[in-house]
């Protein structure tokens, strides 16, 4: 039986937010034109998709 | 096994996962300087084409994740060993973090990271300093998966949240990949 230490820490460290946010940050940097946070940010994304592999 | 709840002593386990990380971080550095070595070979190309083989590529990786293509694509089909963590929990997690950092030691199970590297390839570049970035950022995604269930304390639970949201993470990563190559190459 699982019970969440809190639901915000529940919430915050789910598996699905991170790709919300480097996917939202991705975006942001490549539209504000900044080679090296879009690079770093496609790179964190690459990672972070092999999730389930290890 | 890195954060297994059986484990109680919280503060081992946090300094196993920071060697691991730093081991994902030196790992993804590995790999996008040798991408940077390697990308010399598409200097021939002219920058157009390049890009549009970028952006192609990214479409293709979107179009295998919706299972609408089947490109087989390389990885080393095997899972880092045990052995390597139960000869020491330290030096296993540094070498263990290292070994999939790379990104060429197991399992590669998203198109993601192989149109990233293709990306870097296909952008030629005096500087280092984009596929160093790029492989940095790597490794940093990979540790995200292992920080967020560290920090969640939710073991199994997280396990099943995961397997419920896998194929979205990996489709909607191609998916922002795809977006953000393509809006780059018509800048």
């Amino acid at each position: 039986m699982h019970i969440a230490s809190s639901p915000l820490r529940a919430a915050v460290t789910a598996p699905l937010p991170p790709v919300l946010i480097l996917g939202a940050a991705a975006i942001a940097s490549a539209l504000a034109d900044s080679v090296a946070a879009t690079w770093l940010l496609l790179g964190a994304l690459a990672g972070y998709s092999l999730a389930g592999s290890a | 096994m890195l954060t297994s709840p059986v484990w109680r002593e919280r503060n081992r386990q946090g300094l196993v996962l920071a060697l691991f990380i730093i081991g994902l971080l030196s790992g993804g550095a590995l790999a996008g300087g040798v991408l940077w070595v390697l990308s010399g070979l598409a200097h021939p190309l002219p920058a157009a084409t390049r890009q549009v083989m970028i952006v192609a590529v990214a479409a293709l990786g979107v179009l295998r994740e919706m299972k609408l293509v089947s490109i087989p694509l390389p990885q080393n089909a095997r899972q880092v060993p045990q052995s390597v963590l139960q000869r020491s929990l330290l030096s296993g997690g540094l070498q263990f973090g290292f070994e999939l950092g790379t990104g060429v030691r197991t399992y590669v199970s998203s198109s993601a990271p192989y149109v990233v590297a293709a990306a870097i390839l296909l952008t030629v570049s005096g500087s280092m300093l984009v596929p160093l970035l790029a492989g940095l950022g790597f490794g940093a995604g990979r540790a995200l998966t292992s920080l967020a269930r560290y920090w969640s304390r939710g073991g199994e639970h997280w396990d099943q949240q995961l397997d419920r949201n896998l194929k979205f993470i990996s489709y909607a990563a191609c998916v922002v990949i795809l977006a953000v190559l393509g809006a780059m190459a018509l800048q």
